[in-house]
């Protein structure tokens, strides 16, 4: 019983928007375990893992890493005691080598000039250790998403890392990179290295992890022995009283095409094509999904259907009308609502007050105007009133959206989309890093709405949310529909991740069905 | 349990209980404005201490000269009236995030061609003279501002450099035109008069403030209401603070960006022609006058919020009517006010200033909040 091998006692924290995150958490770690770290989005499990690391300071409490109480000002300290951290979003240089990328910072020299062999054969030493199968002289910008993963890992472990934390390792991973991962962080636990995975996947929970640790509103739940509980044990922990269900839908009663996708290309930021050939519709009525691993082309078919660029090739029409024409003003006049996947650049001025986020790009609407002026009590009864129905925690609508948290952000923008325009939504990831409660009633909402006659697209890394929501599913990767399911029912998430990983693929005959007028 | 809280917090909060509940990062922003202003006037009290020769008389004056005579009073409100209109046009082109410094070359032309109409068209014209005149002034400025704002609109030119380029075009122009064309050749450096009537009127006898306080007034609260009470003005603002949003929202980003400069513009060729006409009988500037730096230094104390120009108005031209009596009665340098009001400038845009102090009031606030849930909790159970 190793108890003291890591200890966070009592760590208080509270964000420069005054958002508490952590609330007198307390969690400790033994030597050798797999220990998950659960809770919904915006529980705080990165805050706290970011104090681990020295991003983040406490405002209170104290870290015991190895008997020794220590002040973790920046992640030099950090990795410096031991502790290493992969995030989500990897710190890796595309254009150098897997041992270039490794060595980054502590390169080995010979004189002055840095020493290529050795940073290779150091990067080897290490794979060959603990078993990853990477190679030391292949660069960045060739390798998939599970590979650079691997190399974030290795990156850690050549500092001399023992304690590893992983920041949702397998949200950007198919079922079988997965896997995969799963087999070379028991390698790890088994060579004594403690393991600190943060996830919201209870599947995965249970298959890997030893201890649990649950995370509720910034504050301690508790730690259990993963055996001793189920999963619906831990989601009830996570989220208090209410799990996640499936929403109830009727079978969907589609009209005429409202989106049309004919032989759409688009080229990405750096003009290199990323969308080939693709064809789909969305009528009125449905929901048509798309699944794939992110940056596999779906941000750049968003891109052309909302007016954020111009296809290479290839058409896309709104209601006939086509976009390539049309200025956003006039695809929002056509009734488009655009629930962006990056909300903080896309979604809200962050200065201004959630009232005049929700108005943003409807007030010119007669109902808000009177005369010259603007009608600032039709204004505060609508606003109030979305504040209410999308449950956005807030002191009231004067106050400025960027002192909300990621969560109530993303219900304020979803909030004036769904209220702006009927005719096409196109939603990106449009329950991320919102709680269980919230996310349930977005997504009836969009059911809802679909049952009016509104054309939903939906894009989501949630495959669970998409195989619920959608009435016909495209899988994309590598910029090209691989996988058309007229209906979702009975499609698994295993075999939706065979089709994002680019295992399987299916006919043109078949994926062509997509295109539906 | 967190969703009937919350509510309630909500409906407690009345208008009183708003006021004593001022958000920390409000009473930060007013800490911060008061540790620099003390920190300003702290270094000139030493300034003036070190070279005054009667340094107890020379502060007396400073701290306290609007007091002493009608006259400095009413010195104090002629230096209001510019400050707050370019306070105004400055508000408008921030608030679009346009850092437009144009409104020097705007506000000389303006009171170049204000002067030229009272003297040579509405000479003679009372009340009607002036405001043409005021309005033709606004006009030269919105043409001397949409030079370098289509520039920018049509081709991304800088606003920085361009407008400060075309501040000195103005001033050479200006002079050519005065020193070439319309030099009255009995004086040195001056036109012939305006006109008796074209000037603006005294507005409280026995004084120099004149009409062009009601317009500056005017121009402040139609700022005001432009930016937070129209449509327009939230378009301003949305692009001001997320280009990518604004756009993402339908707005046509450069255009607004573009309208909102023209308004400032407008505003200071206007606050030109006031000047001249308010103050002067022939026009006679062979400088740039100062008026539209001013005006940045209007918008950064007010936040770009016009609804706080009058507060901040009346603080800088008190000590620089202070500082202005000062020089005179004391000997101390007039120059004094401008260090006072850079160190202030340079605390007030300085934004890791009292950031330790922020962090710490934003954990009191939020362990405050804890402990009254926590208070609220036991009750409820």
């Amino acid at each position: 019983m190793e108890d003291d091998f890591l200890r966070l006692e009592h760590i208080t924290k509270v964000y420069d928007n005054g958002i508490m995150a952590n609330d007198d958490v307390n969690f400790s770690a033994r030597k050798g375990e797999i220990h998950a770290i659960c809770g919904e989005n915006g529980a705080g499990k990165s805050t706290l893992m970011k104090q681990l690391y020295g991003v983040e300071q406490p405002n209170e409490g104290r870290i015991i890493v190895k008997g020794e109480e220590v002040r973790l000002s920046s992640p030099l300290v950090a990795i410096a005691h031991g502790i290493g951290m992969v995030f989500q979003h990897f710190m890796l240089v595309p254009s150098l080598t897997v041992a270039e990328n490794v060595t980054l910072g502590i390169e080995p020299t010979h004189g002055l000039r840095f020493d290529a062999e050795r940073a290779v054969a150091m990067t080897r030493e290490v794979c060959d250790k603990y078993g990853f199968d990477v190679d030391p002289t292949a660069k960045i910008q060739d390798l998939t998403v599970g590979t650079k993963q691997k190399v974030e890992i290795l990156k850690a472990l050549v500092r001399g890392a023992d304690i590893l934390i992983l920041d949702e390792p397998t949200a950007v991973l198919t079922p079988q990179e997965t896997d995969e991962l799963f087999v070379q962080l028991r390698a790890l636990r088994d060579t004594g290295h403690t393991i600190i995975f943060i996830s919201h996947k209870l599947g995965e929970v249970k298959s890997l992890c030893d201890r649990i640790t649950v995370i509720r509103h910034g504050h301690t739940v508790g730690t259990y022995d993963v055996r001793d509980v189920s999963e619906s044990d831990i989601s009830r922990l996570m989220v208090g009283a209410v799990v996640q269900e499936e929403v109830p839908k009727d079978p969907a009663r589609p009209g005429a095409p409202v989106l049309e996708v004919k032989g759409l290309s688009v080229a990405d930021q750096n003009g290199k094509l990323a969308v080939h050939d693709v064809s789909f519709s969305v009528r009125e009525g449905e929901v048509v999904g798309i699944a794939g691993v992110e940056g596999n082309g779906q941000a750049e078919i968003i891109n052309a259907i909302t007016g954020w660029a111009s296809p290479a090739a290839g058409t896309v029409s709104i209601d006939g009308h086509e976009v390539r024409a049309l200025s956003i003003r006039g695809l929002r006049d056509l009734g488009l609502a655009y629930v962006p996947e990056d909300r903080m650049t896309l979604g809200i001025a962050s200065n201004l007050s959630i009232r005049e986020n929700m108005i943003a790009g409807k007030q010119d609407r007669p109902r808000y105007n009177k005369g010259v002026l603007q009608d600032q009590q039709a204004i505060r009864e609508d606003t109030d009133q979305w504040i209410r129905e999308f449950d956005v925690l807030c002191d009231g609508g004067e106050q400025t959206v960027g002192m909300l948290s990621g969560g109530n952000i993303q219900k304020v923008v979803v909030a004036r989309e769904l209220t702006a325009a009927q005719r096409l939504i196109v939603c990106d990831q449009p329950t991320r890093g919102i709680d269980v409660g919230a996310a349930d009633s977005i997504r009836r909402r969009l059911v809802r709405m679909r049952d009016d006659g509104s054309a939903i697209l939906l894009v989501s890394a949630d495959l669970g949310e998409l195989l619920n929501l959608s009435d016909r599913l495209l899988v994309v990767f590598d910029g090209r529909v691989v996988a058309y399911f007229p209906s979702t029912e009975g499609v698994s998430e295993e075999e939706l991740g065979y089709y994002m990983l680019g295992v399987r693929q299916m006919e043109g005959q078949q994926t062509g069905g997509a295109y539906l007028v | 349990m967190s969703s009937s809280s919350k509510a309630h917090v909500a409906e407690r909060r009345g208008p009183l209980e708003g006021l004593r509940n001022m958000s920390v990062q409000t009473k930060h922003e007013i800490l911060r404005m008061a540790m620099a202003i003390a920190i300003g006037l702290g270094i000139a009290v030493v300034l003036i201490v070190l070279t005054a020769e009667n340094p107890g008389e020379a502060l007396s004056y400073f701290i306290a000269a609007p007091f002493m005579q009608t006259m400095y009073f009413s010195h104090m409100v002629e230096v209001i009236i510019p400050l707050m209109m370019t306070g105004a046009a400055v508000c408008i082109m921030f608030s679009a995030n346009q850092f437009n410094l144009g409104l020097e070359g705007a506000i000389y032309l303006g009171g170049f061609v204000a002067a030229l109409s009272g003297i040579y068209l509405v000479p003679d014209l009372p009340v009607l003279g002036p405001a043409l005149s005021i309005l033709l002034g606004g006009l030269v400025g919105f043409f001397i501002i949409a030079i370098p704002a289509l520039l920018q609109y049509r081709w991304k030119a800088n606003i920085v450099v361009s407008t400060l380029m075309m501040n000195y075009l103005c001033l050479y122009v200006g002079l050519w035109l005065l020193f070439d064309k319309f030099k009255d050749p009995a004086s040195s450096q001056h036109t012939y008069p305006i006109g008796a009537s074209a000037g603006l009127s005294i507005l409280v006898p026995g004084t120099k403030i004149h009409s062009g306080l009601i317009l500056a007034v005017v121009i402040v609260v139609a700022a005001y209401v432009l930016l937070y009470r129209t449509r327009f003005g939230l378009s301003i603002r949305m692009v001001g603070q997320n280009p990518s949003f604004a756009k993402y929202s339908g707005l046509g980003v450069s255009g607004i960006a573009l309208v909102s400069q023209l308004i400032g513009g407008t505003i200071g060729g206007m606050t030109g022609a006031v000047q001249m006409l308010g103050l002067y009988d022939r026009f006679q500037w062979t400088t740039l006058t100062g008026y539209g730096w001013d005006g940045v230094t209007m918008a950064i104390l007010a936040h770009n919020n016009p609804k706080y120009l009058p507060l901040a108005a009346i603080f800088l031209a008190y000590f620089r009517t202070g500082a202005w009596v000062m020089s005179f009665k004391a000997g101390v340098q007039i120059d004094l006010v401008k260090v006072f009001e850079g160190v202030m400038i340079l605390f007030i845009m300085a934004e890791k200033f009292l950031s330790g102090t922020y962090r710490k009031m934003v954990f009191a606030d939020a362990d405050r909040k804890r402990k009254e849930r926590a208070a609220e909790g036991s009750v409820g159970a």
